[in-house]
């Protein structure tokens, strides 16, 4: 069995204690018979959140309409923020996100290479304060809310099994 | 599949993610079960309520 492994993407903030527990499991799946490359994360960060950011918001107003008398006291902030982005896309907005999916879809297939799965980190950073919508810092730098979806929204986009 | 691998200094696991190649369900579960047998996280009791 042959797994990608990146535990990092350009200049993305990952703690660097999450980068240590990747790093430790690639040693492990090394001395489980596993064949461990170091690669490139098979994905656009950029291009994923412009898209999703179109995609996130339409499914939210989608939610907000079948839901009218509940969504604003059970949504978080972040969700009702896109929820509220929702209704001024357009249709050619929407057909557009639509175009940028089968693509992000495309690249990560040439992208993917001969590894049978990979491995990266789940979150940029430890698990942070329930009351906080996103960490303060990661690794040293300051938080933001879109830090923590640099390693899952790609997946959420492929549609692969996770 | 998230898998979490050992514990934060809160207790808490820190997780890494295992992605399969489209089809590849049983790939992810076992690169998943390999981690899991060999990762020094081990999940705590329950808490009693």
């Amino acid at each position: 069995m042959r797994i990608g492994v990146f535990a990092e993407i350009e200049s993305e903030l990952v703690d660097p204690e999450v980068k240590a527990a990747v790093e430790e499991c690639a040693a492990l799946l090394e001395r489980a018979d596993c064949g461990v490359v170091r690669r490139a994360a098979p994905y656009d960060v950029g291009r994923v959140r412009s898209v999703w950011a179109t995609l996130s918001a339409a499914g939210a107003a989608r939610t907000t309409c079948m839901h009218p008398d509940i969504w604003r006291e059970r949504a978080s902030r972040p969700i009702a923020a896109a929820a509220g982005r929702g209704p001024s896309l357009t249709a050619v907005d929407y057909v557009r996100a639509l175009d940028g999916l089968a693509e992000i879809r495309g690249l990560v297939a040439d992208a993917w290479g001969d590894a049978d799965a990979f491995l990266c980190p789940s979150a940029a950073s430890p698990a942070w304060a329930i009351d906080e919508e996103f960490p303060a810092a990661i690794g040293g730098r300051p938080g933001h809310p879109a830090a923590q979806n640099v390693f899952t929204t790609w997946v959420n986009a492929i549609g692969h099994r996770a | 599949m998230s898998v979490p691998a050992r514990a934060h200094a809160d207790g808490w696991p820190l997780g890494v993610q295992v992605v399969g190649s489209y089809g590849g369900d049983e790939t992810v579960l076992e690169v998943a079960r390999r981690l899991e047998c060999a990762a020094s996280w081990t999940r705590p009791p329950f808490p009693a309520w």
